[in-house]
């Protein structure tokens, strides 16, 4: 068992990669649940804080000061000084100053100091500006003030209602985790797995077990063995991990699934990586080429961007990405589909793994036969 | 008599349309320090993977330990040695886990290994290294532990394949000596150089090859013997005139004069004061002359005899 204590002696020194990636994991599950919300917009008004001069002191003024103060802070008892208002305003204690001139009732003047070019200041001044236009159309239109202030209120407490389409959905934060899964293992078994075999399929490394009296077989047995035990390994951590951290009991019946789909995740993972280690990669080719796959399966695959707001051409890429297969599995899990439908998409799933685990053994025996001949 | 540990018998070797061993024979006797002598190409790294089984070949027989050698010859490879001309160690284990791991391979007995790795640690001096890794060692110590990891399971046989090459003289020094102290602990050594110092200095027997041949095989005595030259004088600084040549020419046991100008050298072949001859020469002729001085025949005459050229390159 030489080769297999050895195999996990080199998996070891690469302790700190993987719990890198098992950070960056933890820190996408936190983020995402800190972001997932239950209300179903993400819109609101911002209430401001106005200073308001009345300096008319009409009923319209008062309906003015009325309105403003249904949104926001309103301060219509101060008596600043302007240094004090430039003060304020400049430390942002407030964000407009509006003055109701005398005659306002009349003339509709107003002015008002705010910063410079301030969002919040134009923000206002829209606010203002829809409150006269809608008091002035609807008393021309013979409305008595009252009329037409109740009508403007109503009219502008008509929000518009900004949904996100994952909004409609109700799928646990399990699931978010579970989506990001593709991502963490792709990259903890590059990390983990292809240097190792790097190691062992090293072309000197390789002569010196050659002529050792250990038989192919049985040092070949030996690498498998510790590359089955390593996955099942980084499986366990990360079941754990989604275990400790979201509990099982909005899973159900789901669970069997769920093992499933990410058991041939890391199937596919660890195939893949054992093409990058037969074909020797270590180091800075192996950081790009993990780099490049990982990136690009789980963009192309539905990981990162949602699979609904892909376009047909990239869906059709898609297709050929094992993640894509898993997005879809993990759906299916979660919105309760048909088991045969979850089945076929692990069975891809498979097939992808077999494709990998098969190019990963031709890769070796040509590089075997390449030094041999 | 000492028993064959090793048998090549019209061994062939191709790599597509080049023939890299061409009918080679060899036999090793037991306790010997077999050198493998010839310039890069020569084909002795491809007869020491026919040896271990590491290429396959196109004809002949290898016998190691008296069994034919193939690859599931486990019983024969339990007693063998290799070092690599290459280092063939384990970045991501420390010194002392990478002989621990190697002689591991060979040696299950936990106790005995740990024995083993200490001795091998102490042979090549790396004890204080126990807990580096590969990458923070000199090219000199990393050529160290290479050896240590090859030879910590006290193999029978060793291969040594240019250990060598991008070593320091001093590093040199203790390696040869290593290699000679394994020999007298009991191991059959089997040496592969194009440093023909190194070869003469430690080998008992020596082949040298070129082009997948062996063109010479015997002790550095007996092959110094196979040629016409005994002694080269080199006279630097000096100017002859062809009549001077044709004289010294002339003189008794000298058979070929050379001058380029600078330096004049003369070969001989036997006597026993060729030098004072040819000094008594350039004496009456009041030739001026520099530095003068006469040098046994080397190894590389032999080869350059044989093969008509240098057995090493100019810079090498």
């Amino acid at each position: 068992m030489q080769v297999f204590n050895t195999f996990f002696k080199i998996a070891k020194k690469q302790l700190p990669v993987t719990l890198m990636y098992i950070g960056i994991f933890v820190g996408l599950c936190i983020m995402m649940g800190n972001t997932a919300r239950t209300d179903k917009d993400y819109y609101n008004f911002k209430a401001c804080d106005l200073v308001v001069i009345d300096r008319d002191n009409s009923e319209m003024s008062a309906m003015l000061m009325k309105y403003l103060a249904g949104i926001h802070e309103v301060d219509t008892e101060s008596d600043y000084r302007d240094e004090q208002i430039q003060d304020y305003l400049y430390y942002q204690k407030i964000d407009y100053v509006l003055y109701i001139e005398q005659d306002y009732a009349k003339t509709g003047t107003l002015t008002n100091v705010k910063r410079p070019d301030s969002k919040v200041g134009e923000y206002i001044d829209n606010q203002i500006l829809v409150y006269e236009s809608n008091m002035r159309a609807l008393t021309h239109a013979g409305y008595s003030l009252e009329e037409a202030y109740a009508l403007t209120l109503m009219a502008s407490s008509a929000d518009g209602l900004v949904t996100l389409m994952d909004k409609e959905d109700t799928w646990p934060p399990i699931y978010n985790a579970l989506s990001f899964a593709p991502y963490v293992l792709i990259m903890v078994m590059f990390y983990v797995l292809a240097p190792v075999l790097a190691a062992f399929n090293h072309k000197e490394i390789s002569k010196r077990l050659n002529v050792s009296p250990i038989t192919s077989r049985s040092k070949n047995v030996q690498i498998v063995f510790g590359q089955i035990i390593m996955s099942i390994f980084i499986w366990i951590v990360f079941l754990a991990f989604i275990y400790l951290y979201y509990g099982i009991e909005n899973v159900d019946g789901k669970l069997p699934f769920i093992l499933l789909n990410s058991m041939a995740m890391i199937i596919i993972a660890a195939s893949m990586a054992g093409i990058a280690g037969n074909l020797r990669l270590k180091g800075d080719i192996l950081n790009i080429i993990a780099n490049i796959i990982g990136l690009a399966m789980c963009f192309l695959g539905g990981v990162f961007v949602q699979v609904k707001f892909m376009g047909s051409t990239m869906l059709q890429v898609a297709r050929f990405m094992p993640t894509y297969w898993y997005i879809r599995a993990n759906e299916k899990i979660f919105s309760g589909d048909n088991t045969n439908e979850i089945l076929l998409c692990i069975g891809v799933e498979l097939l992808f793994a077999l494709v990998f685990f098969m190019v990963s053994t031709v890769v070796s025996k040509q590089m075997r036969a390449a030094s041999k001949s | 008599m000492a028993e064959t540990v090793v048998k090549i018998e019209n061994l062939v070797k191709r790599y597509k349309e080049t023939l890299a061993l061409d009918h080679f024979n060899m036999e090793i006797k037991e306790g010997e320090v077999f050198g493998l002598l010839g310039p890069n190409g020569s084909g002795k790294t491809t007869t020491m993977n026919c040896i271990l089984s590491l290429l396959t070949y196109d004809k002949g027989t290898v016998e190691v330990f008296g069994k034919k050698m193939t690859p599931d010859n486990l019983e024969a490879k339990k007693n063998i040695g290799v070092v690599m001309q290459n280092v063939a160690v384990y970045d991501e284990l420390t010194v002392y886990e990478n002989i621990d791991y190697f002689c591991g391979l060979y040696i299950r007995d936990k106790e005995l290994r740990k024995k083993y790795v200490g001795e091998a640690l102490d042979f090549v001096e790396l004890n204080e290294f126990k807990k580096f890794y590969p990458k923070k060692l000199s090219g000199g110590l990393l050529r160290r532990l290479n050896i240590a990891c090859g030879i910590a399971h006290k193999p029978k046989l060793i291969f040594f394949d240019e250990p060598t090459v991008a070593v320091d003289p001093q590093s040199r020094n203790k390696i040869l000596e290593g290699i000679l102290e394994l020999n007298k602990n009991g191991a059959t050594i089997i040496y592969t150089s194009h440093y023909m110092e190194e070869v003469e200095q430690i080998c008992t027997r020596i082949a040298i090859m070129d082009k997948g041949k062996n063109i010479a095989l015997g002790t550095k005595d007996e092959l110094k013997k196979m040629i016409k030259n005994t002694e080269t004088i080199s006279i630097e600084s000096i100017n002859v005139s062809e009549e001077d040549k044709k004289n010294l020419g002339a003189l008794e046991h000298v058979y070929e004069v050379n001058s380029d100008g600078e330096k004049l050298i003369i070969k001989c072949n036997g006597g026993k004061h060729n030098l004072i001859r040819v000094l008594n020469y350039i004496n009456e002729k009041n030739i001026p002359c520099g530095r003068v001085y006469s040098e046994l025949p080397t190894l590389n005459d032999v080869f350059l005899e044989i093969t008509g050229k240098e057995l090493r390159d100019k810079e090498a």
